[in-house]
């Protein structure tokens, strides 16, 4: 009976083994069955065909998006409107969750997406398009309205992320220079979200340390001599100091902007949020202000950017919905409120923004980063914040 | 009192357990055989994703193949030096498994007293209005676990978190920081959501429990302490440990109460730290993190084997009659009773309420009247959000929940189902191998953290393989994850129940010339189906509820609940995140007691009455 047991185990263990190897492995993947239109260059510069990308989009029939916004789903709704393809666009897939799904799906050769929108532009940059998971494509009747910077990868929309302050309790930001942030007036006063749970904040970080000039310069404006730093650069003492302050990390963007702008405090604090909390604050009863005027800088410029992965079941349709996202029919849904700025210059923001709803005034008084920096810097960045997580 | 002890130990434990033709004839054996399938299905559902997720612990991962300069998938001990030795170590890991290992010991102690005493209480004693108690006592097991911190925070919140504070604050009491948040609170919330786990073990054991055995005890001059002691406790052992096995295991494991009440106190569990490293993309040491986890329940498990390695000897269901006489409370029945309801009354108005009220509330705990609403559940359009309908407007909600409801219910069942087989072939085939690979086997899904077994299920499933077809994208995956993740619930009850149930009424069958299949209808499922069934509504509550699992693995299009609720979450909707809480609740609790009434082998029943 004993070895009985044993040999079957054996044998169970063997049976395991062979199934685990994907026996089928090459013909597993179902091959679209509409027609792929192969060879024919109607995607690139030189043979684009608008035309043609409706034509063999609508022949695909159907297409499937992750996307990081919540208001996927209404752009998806008016592009099923204009070209009859059925859109499912499931909205709020953070980026963890899209970056861990799309690799698995990568590695597994079954890609169940075909077009990702995704704030994470280091790893698309750094791993994505270089390890072939995913292009960018911009749209070539478009890209005369769009600046080439913003183009790889391509950016959906911009929001601006603003430092800002309780509009009730101060008549004028009680802050002019951001290193009056790493002072002891507000030490445990700086409210942001934790960068551990929303890594896009890594970005703004990386895009102080990318600044570091414009830093020393507000420090001298601001004390009246040199800062001696034993870091890399001015950007990255703003950074520590910061971090060595105690700020309050919270979940998400909206809590700070409660946290500031409640009503009834007595001493509330300055935060960074997105601009977009401003569109809310009203029914919130929330007291939000900025001032743009704030050395050496606001806030940071936040680019939503879109890619397509290489084995996309329906990579027509995935490129029709990208051109759609980049015109203003299909940027309404974020260009309309406040908050939401198109990369196309041709497509005006939203009246009702505060300062400004140029794009261009403000990139002005916002930092602007370089994702393959960003990338550069971040596992030195999450030391940083860990080390004054210390207790 | 040992006498008696070895008295019943005799009696069936004694003489080995194994039925009649497992010997001699030997050639053909249908529990072998179920034995051996399961070993398959189990070895190919659990040891291999299992495995996989150990081995991205040294793996060179994409994300770092630049910075190590190393190929991808090439062999690494930087995510372990990262996580045990690096100056990071302490907040990564370090602390985080110190925290861990503090509340789970505390949360495990405190639900099992509370769960014994009030199992005691409800079963063994002549308390009134057992049946509503008995299924009150449920409640707290359906609501998500996060609710609780919800509720807590809500009421507790101070002035250190920025922003509106809570209602105690608001009336005027100051709350210091360790009652607001930190290891207090969390033991606190999770003993009022994870007792009911230990009250149904418990229940379910008491009830099988022969009261002759303790009168005999009584006959022979035991007072009720020393009957309490060395006849009860004894013969309650395996649930005990059960208990404390799973209680402990899933306090491990949880996430969403650490992650309301330690984050702002910065006071970290293995859980949130695999979280953080989760969403600032560090997946090989997150993998290092979910093997700590491993470790911990393997630790558990070789704990459990130690303690019960003698457990047939508690058989107390034998071919007798049983009778059960409760224990007679006298004057004490008014004042018991008053502190039961109470007691429930805490664990369950109280958070509903909290969590209640603040879905008719603009700003929750702001009692002005203007402040009140009823938006969140029935506006066309909600007026703090636009394009955002009331809940019960939604025309999503009805077939997010018929989802849930599907995912949950065939998981439940297909669970169910092979919990008991499992439990089955692991007490009739103890002597084997095999029945301990089986047994620890089908634990593991419980100490695996849902984000990491949902994502070996993703690759697992994402290409056919042999006669497996690709199943990522399907509701099927899934269902058969769901299904995975609760064996141990449905296999820890099945076994410690298959445990006190002696061979004895088989044999007499097989005595009768009863084949195998008739003897498994007849005989054990019948007279396993109350833990059966308890194992099967547990997996269907905690599937209702299960959100880790489901991020992974969601079809586009095709959500649950939970998703829905953290959606809302995520816009910072709390109220209508709330909402959908209630709702699941609701609905829960609504279907367990459908349940439970169609089956009439109802857990609260099987309890109360």
């Amino acid at each position: 009976m004993k070895s009985k047991v044993v040999y079957s185990s054996l044998a169970m263990l063997i049976i395991a083994l062979v199934l685990l190897s994907p026996v089928t492995a090459a013909g597993t993947k179902e091959q679209a069955k509409e027609p792929q239109f192969e060879g024919e260059a109607f995607w690139t510069v030189d043979g684009y065909d608008y035309d043609k990308l409706v034509a063999a989009a609508q022949a695909e029939g159907s297409l499937v998006a992750r996307w990081q916004s919540g208001r996927a789903p209404q752009a998806a709704q008016a592009f099923e409107a204009k070209y009859g393809i059925k859109t499912v666009a499931s909205p709020r897939f953070d980026d963890s969750e899209n970056i861990e799904r799309l690799r698995r799906e990568v590695q597994a050769k079954n890609v169940q997406v075909d077009i990702l929108g995704m704030d994470d532009g280091a790893i698309i940059l750094s791993e994505f398009i270089p390890k072939g998971m995913v292009v960018s494509w911009t749209p070539p009747d478009l890209a005369k309205d769009i600046a080439d910077a913003e183009e790889y990868p391509q950016v959906v929309y911009w929001q601006p992320c603003v430092i800002g302050y309780n509009s009730a309790i101060y008549s004028e930001s009680p802050i002019k220079n951001l290193w009056e942030l790493t002072e002891e007036k507000w030490r445990g006063k700086f409210v942001t979200c934790d960068p551990q749970i929303q890594p896009y904040m890594w970005h703004f970080f990386a895009a102080v340390i990318d600044h570091g000039d414009e830093f020393a310069q507000a420090y001298q404006d601001l004390y009246g001599k040199k800062l001696v730093t034993k870091y890399e650069n001015a950007g990255w003492e703003w950074v520590a100091r910061l971090f060595a302050n105690n700020p309050i990390a919270v979940e998400h963007d909206t809590e700070v902007a409660k946290a500031i702008g409640s009503p009834g405090q007595t001493n509330p604090p300055i935060g960074i949020h997105t601009l977009t909390r401003h569109r809310d604050a009203k029914e919130q009863n929330l007291h939000l202000g900025f001032d743009p005027n704030v050395k050496p800088a606001v806030g940071f410029a936040m680019p939503t950017y879109m890619v397509i992965p290489v084995d996309a079941p329906h990579p027509n349709a995935a490129r029709l919905w990208a051109r759609f996202l980049l015109t203003s029919e299909g940027s309404f849904p974020w260009t309309n409120v406040v908050g939401g700025f198109s990369p196309n210059q041709t497509i005006a923001a939203s009246k009702s923004n505060p300062f400004t709803s140029s794009w261009g005034e403000w990139l002005d008084v916002l930092l602007m980063f370089d994702p393959m920096q960003s990338a550069e810097v971040r596992r030195d960045l999450i030391d940083m914040w860990l080390m004054s997580q210390k207790k | 009192m040992r006498h008696i002890k070895e008295l019943f130990a005799a009696k069936d434990g004694g003489k080995t357990p194994r039925l009649l033709p497992l010997r001699g004839r030997g050639a053909f054996n249908p529990t072998m055989v179920l034995g051996i399938v399961l070993a398959f299905v189990l070895t190919y559902l659990i040891a291999i994703p299992v495995f996989m997720l150990v081995i991205e612990s040294v793996q060179v991962h994409s994300i770092d193949a630049g910075y190590l300069q190393k190929e991808t998938g090439s062999l690494t001990f930087s995510y372990f030096k990262r996580a045990l030795t690096s100056r990071v170590s302490s907040v990564l890991f370090l602390d985080p498994l110190a925290n861990t290992l503090l509340i789970a010991t505390c949360i495990t102690f405190c639900t099992t007293i509370v769960g014994y005493v009030l199992a005691w209480i409800i079963t063994r004693t002549d308390i009134r209005a057992k049946k509503i108690f008995a299924t009150l006592a449920v409640v707290p097991f359906m609501l998500p676990s996060w609710s609780y911190a919800a509720a807590w925070i809500t009421l507790f919140k101070n002035r250190k978190q920025a922003g509106a504070p809570g209602i105690l604050e608001v009336m005027g009491f100051t709350i210091p920081d360790f009652l607001a948040y930190g290891p207090l609170p969390i033991i606190i919330c999770l003993t009022m959501h994870y007792f009911p786990l230990a009250f149904l073990m418990f229940g379910n054991a008491f009830q099988r429990i022969d009261s002759q055995m303790e009168e005999s005890a009584q006959i022979l001059g035991a007072n009720k302490l020393q009957t309490a002691i060395h006849i009860l406790l004894p013969v309650m052992k395996p649930a005990i440990m059960s208990t404390i096995l799973l209680t402990f295991a899933r306090t491990v494991g949880t996430f969403g109460t650490p992650y309301t009440l330690g984050r702002p106190v910065r006071f970290n569990t293995l859980s949130t730290s695999l979280y953080f490293t989760y969403q600032s993309g560090e997946p090989g040491v997150m993998a290092v993190i979910a093997l700590a986890m491993l470790i911990i329940g393997a630790l558990l498990v070789a704990l459990d084997v130690y303690v019960l390695r003698e457990y047939k000897r508690y058989v107390t269901m034998g071919g007798k009659g049983q009778m059960s006489r409760p224990f007679t409370l006298g004057p004490l029945q008014v004042p018991m009773n008053l502190l039961v309801g109470l007691f429930l009354f805490v664990v369950i108005v109280l958070p509903l309420g909290v969590l209640a009220l603040s879905t008719f509330m603009v700003t929750p705990g702001w009692f002005v009247k203007d402040n009140f609403t009823l938006q969140f559940w029935f506006a066309e359009e909600t007026r703090v959000r636009e394009a955002v309908p009331g809940l019960l407007r939604d025309p999503q909600l009805l077939s997010v929940t018929w989802t849930s409801i599907k995912v949950a219910g065939i998981g439940a069942l297909i669970c169910g189902t092979l919990g008991t087989l499992v439990g089955y072939a692991v007490v009739r085939l103890q002597q084997y191998r095999l029945s301990k690979y089986l047994r620890h086997l089908s634990f593991l899904p419980y100490l695996v953290p849902g984000i990491g077994f949902g994502a070996a299920y993703l690759v697992l499933f994402a290409t056919g393989r042999g006669p497996i077809p690709a199943l990522y994208g399907t509701l099927l995956l899934m269902i058969l994850a769901m299904s995975v993740m609760y064996l141990p619930l449905t296999t820890r009850s099945s076994i410690s129940s298959m445990a006190q149930m002696g061979a004895e009424p088989e044999e007499a069958a097989m005595i009768l010339g009863a084949g195998w299949l008739t003897r498994m209808f007849r005989i054990v499922i019948p007279i396993q189906k109350r833990s059966l069934f308890s194992g099967m509504l547990l997996a269907f509550i905690q599937g209702m509820k299960e959100l880790s699992l489901v991020i992974m693995l969601a079809v586009p299009g095709l959500e649950v609940l939970t998703t829905l609720s953290i959606r809302y979450t995520d816009n910072a909707l709390m109220q209508m995140s709330n909402g959908v809480i209630l709702i699941i609740a609701f609905i829960t609790f609504l279907l367990t007691a459908l349940s439970q009434r169609l089956t009439k082998t109802n857990l609260a029943q099987g309890i109360g009455g």
